[in-house]
């Protein structure tokens, strides 16, 4: 994902690299999301804070889109192992969602826009993405989106990238 | 601005998979919903499963097996070759077999289902919990208004499997006595399974082929609850932002809409968070509002697109099938408890809440029989 959607100026940018994307988690007892998601939240915390433009009150009409080939798999390989003990953790089903990606940061930064995650590599991903994005602006339903890309790199290593997005003519 | 035709309709359901059987069955009031053996202890071993493949099956060779009938139906009844590159797949699913069998990637099986079809593109995969259906087809419909595909094949599919059936009910989300939408004594969900493709096309592509028109995608919205991973936020606020970005989109007012084909699971926060939505939205003497989940089950993933099907049908034939276990409605929306009931002039809305606080809405327009 190293390329802007058409039609669109960044506000902001992060990126995170985890050797261990657990070390981003802040679950607590009755809490859980998956460490994948965390670290997608992480990323995205850091670019609205290094925004140039403050959001402001915008957080209802900001919209999230995360690709990820991988998202909640360690959390779902986790229930799968649970499930010949006839015990599945609530907490860790509702956590295990590949939506969670989306739904974290937009739970923790109070995002009403649309959102959506596509279950694929970022690089496979973005055309599609872009096209969604540019829908959502040109239509009002989002003044600002934000783009998440997450995939795995050499070591195990998780690579996170999050673009704020708005449209072009924005502000201008 | 465009907007996108549906030249083609496939679902594979508890009910059967005939386009139109399935539709009379509805409307009779039939259900998909019976006892599953299950060596777990559930809160119910009721659900509502597809004929064939069985259940106990592998479940990912299921959700493929699934997926590729739906798909080849929904290409057969829009006439277009599955083989068609131009032609783009947009697949959404919850867990589809991923939390009871080992998959190499989130998206192997819409992978697996594509090349299954003869298919040669890439399909892009949505998941987003029970919106998963909805979003598929939103994004088709994004994909085809500004002209990057012609057509798109678009939908969901979920298989019922014991991870999924442990899970709800450890969440508490599963009933444990049957499946009552929007009635006072709702008390959860049951789980089902299927598959549902719409084909969603450019109208001058429709126009230049020579295909059947069903009915115009309107529009789509969306929006996040932002209140929680599985709970909806109580206010309704973004259910009726959903719909309200959806009706904005088609230049649509509430006024305009006929009928609602709600989500409707049957658990006692969200019908009555979506039924207080929906009189905010229309008010008493809005659209006739019916629900699925009684006949079909909870098919998740693939639940928006089985109920974007059923919209369709219920705009094609003005009439809607009854809310199967509703006696006593929660909220005076205007609720389908009796057999067929009809549909005045208008358009169609399809409603879908998901886990994660997905809250998605699509809008058709039916163009007669």
């Amino acid at each position: 994902m190293t390329h802007v959607p058409p039609g669109t100026r960044v506000l902001g940018s992060a990126t995170v690299v985890a050797e261990d994307p657990a070390a981003y988690t802040r679950n607590k007892p009755s809490f859980y999301a998956d460490p994948a998601a965390w670290l997608v939240a992480e990323t995205v915390d850091r670019a609205l804070a290094g925004c140039s433009e403050p959001l402001g009150d915008a957080a209802d009409d900001t919209a999230i889109l995360v690709m990820s080939a991988t998202g909640s798999e360690r959390t779902i390989r986790r229930i799968a192992d649970s499930v010949p003990r006839s015990r599945v953790s609530p907490l860790r089903f509702a956590g295990a969602n590949p939506g969670v990606l989306a739904g974290l940061p937009a739970l923790r930064h109070g995002l009403r826009g649309p959102s959506l995650l596509l279950a694929a590599h970022p690089d496979t991903a973005a055309p599609v993405a872009f096209t969604v994005i540019a829908g959502w602006l040109a239509d009002g339903h989002a003044r600002h989106a934000i783009l998440v890309g997450l995939q795995s790199t050499a070591g195990d290593r998780e690579l996170c990238h999050c673009l704020v997005l708005t449209s072009a003519g924005e502000g201008r | 601005m465009v907007t996108p035709v549906i030249t083609g309709l496939a679902w594979d359901t508890p009910l059967g998979r005939d386009l139109e059987a399935v539709w009379e069955r509805l409307c009779a009031g039939d259900s998909g919903l019976a006892p599953v053996d299950s060596p777990h202890p559930l809160r119910n071993t009721a659900a509502a499963v597809v004929e064939s493949p069985p259940y106990g099956a592998p479940a990912g060779k299921r959700q493929r097996l699934l997926a590729g009938r739906a798909l080849r139906a929904a290409f057969a009844d829009a006439e277009l070759a599955t083989t068609d590159a131009e032609v783009g797949l947009v697949l959404g699913t919850s867990f589809g077999a991923s939390l009871d069998e080992a998959e190499p990637t989130l998206h192997a099986w819409a992978d697996d289902a594509a090349a299954g079809i003869g298919h040669p593109g890439t399909p892009v995969c949505v998941m987003t919990a029970c919106s998963a259906g909805s979003d598929a087809i939103a994004l088709a419909h994004a994909l085809v208004r500004s002209g990057e595909r012609r057509v798109c094949v678009a939908g969901g599919v979920d298989v019922v499997t014991e991870a999924k059936r442990l899970g709800h009910s450890a969440l508490g989300t599963m009933s444990p006595t049957g499946m009552r939408a929007f009635d006072r004594a709702r008390d959860g969900m049951l789980l089902g399974e299927g598959a549902a493709f719409v084909v969603v096309e450019h109208p001058d592509s429709a126009r230049e082929r020579g295909a059947r028109v069903y009915a115009r995608l309107h529009g789509a919205g969306a929006a996040n609850d932002a209140a929680g991973l599985t709970a909806p936020d109580p206010s309704g606020r973004s259910v009726v932002r959903a719909v309200e970005r959806c009706l904005a989109a088609a230049g649509l007012a509430p006024a305009d809409v006929a009928v609602v084909n709600a989500h409707g699971t049957g658990t006692p926060l969200n019908d009555e968070v979506e039924a207080r939505s929906l009189l905010r939205l229309f008010g008493a003497d809005g659209p006739l509002t019916f629900a699925t989940k009684g006949a079909f089950g909870h098919s998740l993933g693939a639940t928006g697109a089985i109920e974007a099907v059923a919209t369709v049908l219920a705009l094609r034939h003005r009439r809607v099938p009854p809310v199967v276990g509703l006696r006593d409605p929660v909220a005076p929306v205007r609720l389908a408890t009796e057999s067929a009931q009809p549909v005045g002039p208008g358009a169609g809305l399809s409603l879908t809440l998901g886990f994660g606080g997905f809250n998605t809405c699509l809008l058709f327009e039916g163009v007669g029989v």
